[in-house]
């Protein structure tokens, strides 16, 4: 028996180190081909099927389909693209590249760099080998897309959360509709009076399991978590008076009943039960859908100052690409973001349409783009303000901030009956942890 | 040829025959990850397994000090602890009342299996929608009855009870039914003799139907136990772990260890080596005593 | 005669509360089912509003009609019978076989193939998932419908399924065919396999099921759209951000119809399974 556990052990280590081995050098061994030669894109691409994968399930992945469908219709370059949305992006992609394989081209958040960064090309010549402008894109973002002089990815959408709210139940308050709050303070007295509770109706509407939306109001009372500290990291948890601010708020708001403690917050706010909420474009589709009448804003500054923070996404090429697929990747891209005849683009149709903030200049100048309501508010903010979201742009720990320290800092003061100190205290200890990890 | 037909034909041989193809599939798509899983609980590797590091138990000695490993462990216990009876006696008990074949068991039979053939996504989100708090049809319906406003997926030690319940209804239909087909097998002689020494229905139940179902029994308990310290997808879709991680259990977390944040392949691995000679302790356990009773 | 009306009498009394229980299960079977039936017929603004609704209050088929734009129902729907039943036949077969042998047979390594197969039933399969899928692919079955299936047959809760079921059978039956001169194979398929009818019935059922719901290997070991299954189809719905309550509810009312009338055709074998086994008896 015991002999046999043995054996089966050194079986296990040796099978699995040679699986690791094998895998690693399948892993560096196609990423050192992507070096190209200065070769003509139009001839190398055509009659080429690409690969894209991406998780944009729901509505505004309908609308992709029908951009790609168009673009298979329209390229004279005979590319084929094709597309594969995923309900389960992490497993599909994680278990492909662990096997060396893939998809062409991946549409993500561009803080998938930090951990797929082994997997994803350098795709700085990007701006060489098409008619695209770099100086078009706006350098903000492209920062976030890249890592030292690589660039791993070309901007697709850039997410800002705004805030929203629901005029007729300002109205109903005694409150004017057309004046959403400014500050946290008008945000608390002004929850405190739409707050109904013969209707089931809540003022604020802040959702103690979404941690995005949780960080993008935090980081405005108590800025940053985690900043470069002279060339290491540090978390900004512990005595943050800011993010103490905003936990004592969120907790009287719940124990007044002026918040829900709800995780599925969304759902109240197109029902028209929630006052004012905050959350990314994408929230409007569903107000819309139910007719309510609802106004959008800039979040309520805080001590913190003026801050426009965003999430990035783009397109990137994996090193299971071939030179050839690249370039017809990079075609593809291309379309994206060039105009037709009438002067419209995908890009611009999709910034319009989904309400996401233009990541270059010249989408920024159309009539389109300014006449968009929602667009016109997102872009009222303050283009100097700095874009960061939660962390330093460049700090490869989002997911881990994002995932673990705050979700355990708010449940722990909505529910655990722990002190606001001591839940800061408590995610200090959690970040510093992280943080550690990648000072190593 | 004829020989070797008649080599393999001989009862402990053609065992292994029997067993070949189950064996090999079981190997190639079952052992071997496995034990490639289990191996890599010793290094640091990520979930893309691009570059590993040799660091033996300390994956292990991270997970005991983990509190949030310690506490899913618990909550596993408890939602074990609380499906498990409930399922396997409870689905016992309905299945012994809808034996019968006739229109009314078998209306009945047809509306407990609905369940069993819905996704696990559109069961989680039917009943988060149902028991929102403020939304869900129940709670309204319940608070319109003067019951008062019940949160049901947003109450630290209310929620793990709920989410009991959701997988009990979930799966008690299937549980129920593969009761019903074993009790429907045992031999009607059985019964005619009993009824003649005037043994009621409920010893009958007991002194015929019991042990002769007992095969059965154990696969459901073996199965459904391994099955609850496994939970996952249902609290995925409905809580995911919260409110204030009283839902998370052993596989969510290791789930988001290995998917979404700090992700670790080896970590995850480790974790799951432990469930897994928990699981592994109980059910040679069972089977020990699965084997006297046979 | 008298004696049997008081039994009659007694029947009834004991079956008026077994009846309620019953039916108060199936109750909470039915009201939320039926709510999420009657709400694939709203209109997305119904099925999220306050006060919220059971009885539809305006009747819509546009959530079909949405689910029928986005996906390409048919081909997925395809791709999900050869899942569900290439699986389902081979692992009829080979987990039958599986069980009978460990009912059956008394051989040497009994116990630790027993503990070995239950051990895999023991492992979350998000564990097993990435060396798994580095197994199928090194073999050359990834994008397939091959890979899709063959790791999937053999599963180890289905033959200690069959194992329970023919662990039932008295062995006495083998061993009369035995001396009637039938080979082990014979026995096995002629005797044995329609003994355990309805079982091996259930194990069809759930089979299919599983592979029919299932949404997480498909979406990992294929690549190609074409090769999608209804099940991934059907989670396009449930976005990251926002989730289409309506559209999600009438794609979960179009992949349950299928395995319903399946069941339901499926209840009709258990009844003959029990005829057959009768008459043995």
């Amino acid at each position: 028996m015991n002999k046999m556990s043995k054996w089966k052990r050194m079986a296990a280590l040796g099978i699995s180190t040679m699986m690791i081995v094998s895998t690693a050098a399948c892993g560096s061994g196609s990423g050192g081909n992507s070096k190209s030669e200065k070769t003509d894109a139009k001839n190398q691409s055509k009659g080429t099927t690409i690969s894209f994968w991406n998780s944009f399930t729901g509505s505004d992945g309908d609308m992709l389909v029908e951009l790609v469908n168009r673009y298979n219709k329209e390229n004279e370059d005979g590319i084929t693209v094709e597309m594969d949305i995923s309900s389960d992006f992490d497993s599909q992609l994680s278990t492909a590249f662990a096997a060396g394989t893939g998809p062409t081209m991946i549409l993500s958040s561009s803080a998938y760099r930090f951990t797929y960064g082994d997997y994803m090309q350098d795709i700085s010549d990007v701006f060489d080998k098409t008619d695209l402008d770099k100086d078009d894109f706006i350098q903000s973002y492209l920062d976030y897309c890249s890592e030292g002089d690589k660039l791993y990815f070309v901007p697709f959408q850039v997410v800002g959360y705004y805030m929203y709210w629901n005029k007729d139940l300002f109205e109903a308050a005694g409150l004017d509709p057309e004046a959403p709050p400014t500050t946290w303070e008008e945000w608390q007295t002004y929850a405190e009076k739409i707050t109904d509770e013969s209707k089931n109706v809540y003022g604020s509407g802040i959702s103690y399991d979404y941690p995005y939306q949780i960080a993008h109001m935090m980081q405005r009372l108590g800025g940053l978590s985690v900043t470069d500290d002279n060339g290491s990291w540090k978390a900004n948890f512990a005595g943050n008076k800011g993010y103490a601010d905003f936990l004592t708020m969120y907790k009287t708001l719940t124990e007044n009943g002026d918040n829900p403690l709800e995780a599925d917050t969304d759902s109240m706010v197109s029902a028209g039960q929630i006052g004012m909420t905050v959350g990314g474009p994408w929230v409007t589709a569903g107000l819309d859908t139910a007719g309510v009448n609802y106004g959008i804003g800039l979040i309520p500054q805080g001590d913190a100052g003026d801050m426009n923070s965003v999430e990035v996404l783009g397109f990137s090429v994996t090193t299971t690409a071939s030179d050839e697929e690249k370039e017809a990747a990079y075609k593809f891209i291309e379309w994206w973001n060039s105009e037709n005849e009438e002067g419209s683009s995908p890009a611009l149709e999709w910034s319009v349409a989904n309400g996401f903030p233009a990541y270059t200049y010249s989408v920024q100048e159309k009539d389109e783009y300014k006449q968009s309501e929602k667009l016109s508010v997102m872009s009222s903010a303050n283009p100097d303000a700095p874009t960061d979201f939660i962390v330093d742009s460049s700090f490869p720990g989002i997911n881990d901030i994002l995932n673990d320290v705050i979700p355990e800092m708010i449940n722990s003061v909505a529910f655990g009956n722990m002190s606001v100190n001591d839940a800061l205290e408590k995610a200090q200890t959690t970040a510093d942890k992280i943080v550690g990890e990648y000072n190593k | 040829m004829k020989k070797m037909m008649k080599y393999w034909n001989k009862p402990s041989r053609s065992a292994y025959l029997f067993l070949a193809p189950s064996v090999i599939l079981l190997i190639l798509f079952s052992v071997v990850p496995l034990i490639i899983a289990f191996g890599l609980s010793l290094f640091d590797v990520s979930i893309t397994m691009d570059s590993a590091r040799f660091i033996g138990m300390e994956n292990f000695v991270e997970a005991f000090r983990d509190s949030r490993f310690i506490n899913s462990l618990k909550v596993t216990a408890i939602f074990t602890g609380l499906e498990v009876p409930l399922q396997v006696l409870g689905a016992l008990v309905v299945a012994a009342l809808i034996t019968k074949n006739n229109i009314k068991n078998k209306f009945f039979r047809a509306v407990y299996f609905l369940p069993v053939i819905c996704s696990a996504t559109a069961i989680g989100i039917m009943w988060k929608m149902i028991l929102h708090s403020n939304i869900g049809f129940v709670t309204a319906a319940l608070q319109s009855m003067g019951l008062g406003k019940i949160n049901f997926l947003n109450t630290p030690g209310l929620t793990i009870f709920v989410v009991s319940f959701i997988s009990i209804w979930r799966s008690f239909g299937i549980s129920a039914i593969i009761y019903v087909t074993a009790i429907q097998q045992v031999s009607a002689s059985l019964y005619e003799a009993a009824e003649m020494d005037g043994a009621g229905k409920i010893r009958q139940f007991w002194h015929i139907t019991a042990p002769s179902i007992r095969p059965t029994f154990w696969y459901i308990l073996m199965t459904r136990f391994a099955g609850a310290l496994q939970i996952f997808d249902i609290i995925y879709i409905t809580t995911n772990g919260g409110p204030n991680y009283t839902t998370e259990s052993t596989v969510t977390y290791i789930y988001s260890r290995a998917f979404s944040s700090r992700s670790s392949m080896g970590y995850a691995s480790a974790m799951s080596v432990i469930l897994f000679a928990i699981i592994m302790v109980v059910t040679v356990i069972m089977y020990r005593k699965m084997n006297q009773e046979d | 005669m008298k004696k049997k009306k008081a039994i009659k009498i007694k029947n009834i009394t004991i079956s008026i509360p077994i009846f309620i229980v019953l039916v108060i299960l199936a109750l909470l079977v039915l009201v939320p089912v039926i709510w999420m039936t009657l709400s694939a017929f709203k209109p997305e603004k119904e099925i999220i509003s306050w006060p919220p609704t059971f009885i539809p209050k305006s009747l819509t088929l546009e959530n079909f009609v949405d689910v029928q734009d986005r996906i390409n129902i048919l081909r997925y729907m395809l791709n999900s019978i050869i899942y569900a039943g290439g699986t389902t036949l081979l692992a009829v077969v080979v987990n039958s076989m599986a069980g009978y042998a460990y009912a059956f047979y008394d051989f040497k390594g009994k116990t630790g193939l027993f503990l070995m197969t239950l051990a895999t039933m023991m492992v979350p399969f998000q564990v097993i998932m990435v060396p798994l899928f580095l197994v199928v692919f090194k073999m050359g079955m990834y994008d397939s419908y091959w890979g899709l299936i063959i790791p999937r047959v053999a599963v180890a809760g289905s033959i200690f399924m069959m194992r329970a079921a023919f662990s039932g059978i008295p062995k006495e039956l083998a061993e009369a065919a035995r001396i009637d001169g039938l080979s082990e194979m014979g026995i096995f398929w002629r005797i044995m396999m329609p003994q355990v009818k309805p079982a091996a019935i259930t194990l069809v059922i759930l089979s299919i099921n599983g592979s029919w719901n299932d949404l997480l290997w498909p979406m990992i070991v294929t690549s190609r759209t074409e090769m999608r299954t209804l099940a991934n189809g059907l989670a396009l719905f449930i976005g990251q951000n926002t989730i289409e309550y309506g559209a999600a509810f009438a794609g979960a009312l179009i992949s349950l119809l299928p395995m319903f009338i399946l069941y339901m055709a499926g209840q009709k074998y258990f009844v003959e399974g029990m005829a057959s086994a009768g008459l043995k008896g």
